[in-house]
């Protein structure tokens, strides 16, 4: 899937989930920038995104990532 | 970890006031209410001789992300801590076993000042740990 597809369904799950009217997503994109982004919320958006795309992952992974760009990455790298 | 004791159960409602009511019914005696501004809840806690504490979890106004488990899961348990001694040692543990930790231990003002930390595992939902 190119990144622009991945960047849109990204953020089509952060909307429903942080329960946001609109979201622009961009490599640089983290917690800080999101008021509604913390910890518990960031499982919520994990588990959204798994669902989402079929895929799992692993703790390494979701405790790692410093900003969207790097979630995108995961994502890439399991052939989404 | 394999032998740290069930501290209690953490029970996510609307409202505290309500929830220990009905739970005072049961024979549980509850504690004062603590503001735990750190993780944007308040904070009561329950107990009955000889049984497991159960810990009231009313999220602050402006805590959304609570107030989102709570529309789509209604007032239910949503964690399990367990009480260590170390508890960074256990933290190392966890992760060593797969768990995600939500942030490294901190002070807790619902119990003194002692640490807690949190993790969630795809399996087992969240869990809490907290220093003895």
């Amino acid at each position: 899937m190119e990144r622009k597809e991945i960047y849109k369904q990204l953020e089509e799950i952060f909307c429903d989930v942080l329960d946001l009217d609109e979201v622009s997503l961009t490599d640089a994109t983290c917690a800080d920038d999101i008021e509604e982004w913390d910890s518990l919320s960031h499982i919520q958006l994990v588990v959204s995104i798994e669902k989402a795309f079929g895929i799992k992952f692993t703790s390494q992974e979701i405790m790692k990532w410093k900003n969207v760009g790097e979630m995108v990455d995961s994502l890439q790298a399991k052939n989404v | 970890m394999t032998h740290s004791p069930l501290d209690h159960i953490g029970y996510l409602t609307s409202s505290i006031a309500d929830s220990a009511r009905e739970f005072e019914l049961l024979g549980y005696q509850a504690s004062p209410i603590f503001n735990d501004d750190t993780q944007r809840t308040r904070i009561c806690m329950l107990t009955r001789t000889g049984d497991v504490a159960i810990e009231l979890v009313e999220p602050y106004e402006n805590n959304k992300t609570m107030a989102r488990m709570l529309k789509s899961h209604g007032v239910a348990p949503y964690h399990l801590c367990y009480r260590v001694v170390n508890i960074e040692q256990a933290y190392d543990e966890l992760i060593e076993q797969g768990w995600t930790a939500l942030f490294a231990p901190v002070p807790a003002t619902a119990f003194n000042g002692r640490k807690i930390c949190y993790f969630w595992k795809r399996e087992m939902g969240f869990m809490e740990l907290v220093e003895e």
